[in-house]
């Protein structure tokens, strides 16, 4: 589904590297946690794959089903089906949520040669995928995200994922800021949402989501690069000892 | 027919003013402001740009053509004008064709009691003393030959009236029509509101015109809030491109009172806009809110003015530009709070969105303070959209090109959506999709 091979990125215009080699391989049916301490590099990871215009990859691959994707732009990637749900979802105030998604599906569906919905056949679609997220109608009529609490936002994030249905989705830090009950409600769409055809790539700063969310691979990014990869229980094992013991260990193998 | 009034630098008003038939409505109040108004044109003229206030602007698509007054008589009819028809307004929709009442075309007579829509000159007497009262005093711009001119030729007065206690449900639609389709032509379009005490109602004020020759319309209105009333007050410029729209909005706030007035300029070739909120009591609260889109090579001028005559006062001011092609907008808010004006809290914002390399903007908001305990803040931006909300819908498989047109879109809709008539809203996000490209259906809208 996803291979990065040896990827480097900075910020547009700055001398700095935030990505300094990352090389990972996500298959289908698959879902991975990207773990890690703040300054990481892997928010930074999720939005360079999605193609965020203000990073620039200095080398290295991003293969999205054996294709290479760095040249393209965000919205075209978007339609060959990856999506990244934001850790701050964007108000955009005056288009209605309904508009956007409307747009977004049928972006989606012209893509994959399907007829695209008219308004009416795109309600009945979308009421569905709103079941999934606990969300209440009056919310496609609304700006998007424009006055939304946190957890709104977010729940708003996975309705998009849910209707756009997506092969490879990017969680940036989703489970942030969420409290339990929505925490719950956002875990359990995702959940839905899995099949042996699409995969996930989940960051997150802490483990919480991941007890709700169980993960086939673990990787801890550290200063720019994979520093450890493992099964679900490296993520427990983080939770307990935090991430001190990788920082020293990331340091001598980066010297070395 | 006579002929076409050529311009001349010191004698275009008054030639102006002598080629115009001589009005006279038989209303006191209008006849009396005439008089007084009649003497000014003559001693007065047009503004050059050696004026503060017209630096920006310039008045050559006006000198450059030569225009004969707008016929009274007119075979306008409904279907000229149905498009911008406000269903919720069915009670109350006056027509005002070159200035002129048309009682064919109108529907009037669905007001509560007390209330009036309709011609001065047929107003009954309670409107004859609001008339008296406040005809042509509340618009108090120094020295102004556009407002002088409009009052020495004006045929007719649309008025409303609101009466005590009485909350009118239904926005009331003046639909103001210059008749262009046969030769250029000059108009004047007058307005007068009036809310009684506690009175509450929604006017809207409609300027369109037809055909395609150019056309030079002097527009002024004027709007008193008796204490404790709220008007909200809409004023929809879409003329058509070959207009002149020298306008002029001014209201008069009583105590406790609430004017709420929006602005769209959508047409004309050059728009003029100067509201004037006299807020000359306590308590009371105005908002000047606009929205302004201008290509091609339309010209848009607002020349805001709000003077905080009095303390415990508050007023809101968010005036929104987008400019593409070779438009061009001016904005240029004076607030004055007085001396003794203390505990104002004013809100001023101008937010300009330039979509082309050649769209100009200027913006100079002009606050002049001599109160001490005041909290008044002020912003201007001038700016292209921002690139993490384009991002945003990109990752939603939106095309850059849709991404940005829908978010010009979004960007416009924060005027719109206030505005309390759904019909008129509707039209307004209509035509700012198709000002911007977006696409858009009926249940997007906001």
């Amino acid at each position: 589904m996803l291979k990065i091979i040896d990827l480097h990125a900075r910020v547009e215009g700055e001398e700095i590297e935030i990505l300094k080699g990352i090389n990972l391989e996500i298959n289908k049916g698959e879902v991975h946690a990207i773990m890690g301490p703040n300054g990481s590099g892997k928010s930074t990871l999720a939005k360079v794959i999605a193609g965020h215009p203000a990073y620039e990859v200095t080398s290295g691959q991003v293969l999205f089903e054996g294709e290479d994707i760095l040249e393209m732009d965000p919205d075209e990637r978007a339609r060959l089906g990856l999506f990244l749900a934001f850790q701050y979802p964007v108000e955009v105030p005056g288009v209605s949520n309904s508009m956007l998604i409307r747009e977004a599906v049928n972006a989606v569906r012209k893509e994959r040669g399907q007829e695209e919905f008219d308004p009416l056949e795109f309600e009945d679609f979308i009421i569905d995928k709103l079941k999934l997220v606990e969300m209440d109608e009056k919310f496609l009529d609304r700006s998007v995200n424009a006055g939304f609490s946190g957890g709104e936002k977010k729940r708003n994030e996975i309705l998009q994922l849910a209707a756009m249905e997506p092969r490879l989705s990017l969680l940036d830090e989703t489970d942030s800021g969420l409290d339990i009950d929505a925490l719950r409600i956002v875990s359990e769409g995702i959940n839905k949402l899995r099949s042996s055809e699409n995969s996930f790539m989940l960051v997150t700063h802490y483990q919480r989501i991941l007890n709700y969310i169980k993960p086939d691979k673990v990787h801890v990014l550290i200063n720019g690069r994979i520093a450890k990869s493992g099964g679900s229980e490296l993520a427990l094992e983080l939770e307990d000892q935090g991430y001190d013991w990788l920082v020293g260990d990331a340091h001598v193998n980066g010297e070395a | 027919m006579k002929e076409a009034v050529q311009f001349k630098q010191s004698t275009y008003l008054k030639d102006l003013h002598e080629n115009a038939v001589k009005a006279e409505t038989g209303v006191d109040a209008v006849e009396q402001a005439r008089a007084t108004a009649v003497t000014n044109v003559d001693a007065w003229s047009f503004p050059t740009p050696r004026f503060e206030d017209w630096r920006q602007t310039s008045l050559k698509p006006l000198y450059q053509q030569s225009f004969v007054q707008a016929a009274i008589k007119s075979d306008v009819s409904s279907s000229d004008f149905d498009h911008i028809r406000l269903k919720e307004a069915s009670d109350a929709t006056i027509v005002m064709v070159n200035g002129k009442f048309s009682p064919a075309l109108s529907t009037v007579g669905n007001l509560p009691d007390g209330c009036y829509a309709g011609s001065a000159i047929d107003a009954p007497a309670s409107v004859q003393t609001a008339l008296a009262k406040q005809f042509s005093k509340v618009a108090r711009y120094s020295q102004d030959a556009f407002t002088a001119f409009n009052t020495a030729i004006l045929p007719d007065v649309a008025v409303v009236y609101v009466a005590k206690e009485v909350k009118i449900d239904t926005p009331i639609h003046i639909i103001n029509i210059t008749d262009a389709r046969a030769e250029n032509v000059y108009s004047a379009a007058r307005v007068f509101i009036y809310g009684e005490r506690h009175s509450d109602a929604t006017i809207v004020e409609d300027f369109i015109g037809l055909g395609e020759n150019p056309y030079f319309n002097t527009a002024v209105s004027e709007t008193v809030l008796e204490d404790e009333a709220h008007i909200t007050h809409v004023k929809v410029q879409r003329e058509s491109r070959k207009a002149i729209h020298i306008s002029r909005v001014a209201s008069l706030l009583g105590r406790g009172s609430n004017y709420n007035s929006y602005t769209i300029s959508i047409g004309a070739q050059l728009f003029r806009n100067e509201p004037l909120s006299l807020v000359d009591a306590e308590n009371a609260h105005a908002t000047l809110d606009g929205l302004v889109l201008v290509d091609g090579n339309q010209v848009s001028d607002t020349h805001s003015a709000l003077d905080h005559m009095k303390a415990n006062c508050t007023s809101h001011q968010l005036h929104k530009v987008i400019a593409n092609g070779e438009g061009q907008s001016i904005f240029n808010g004076k607030i004055f709070v007085r001396k003794d004006s203390q505990l104002i809290d004013a809100f001023q914002e101008n937010r300009n969105l330039l979509l082309s390399e050649n769209a100009n903007v200027f913006t100079k908001p002009q606050l002049e303070i001599f109160a001490d305990d005041v909290k008044c803040s002020h912003g201007a931006t001038i700016g292209q959209l921002s690139e993490e909300e384009l991002f945003y819908l990109q990752t939603r498989g939106v095309s850059r090109a849709d991404a940005v047109q829908m978010l010009t879109y979004g960007y416009a809709l924060e005027v719109i959506e206030n505005i309390p008539v759904p019909t008129l809203r509707e039209q307004l996000s209509y035509a700012v999709a198709e000002f911007t490209g977006a696409k858009i259906e009926a249940q997007d809208i906001v």
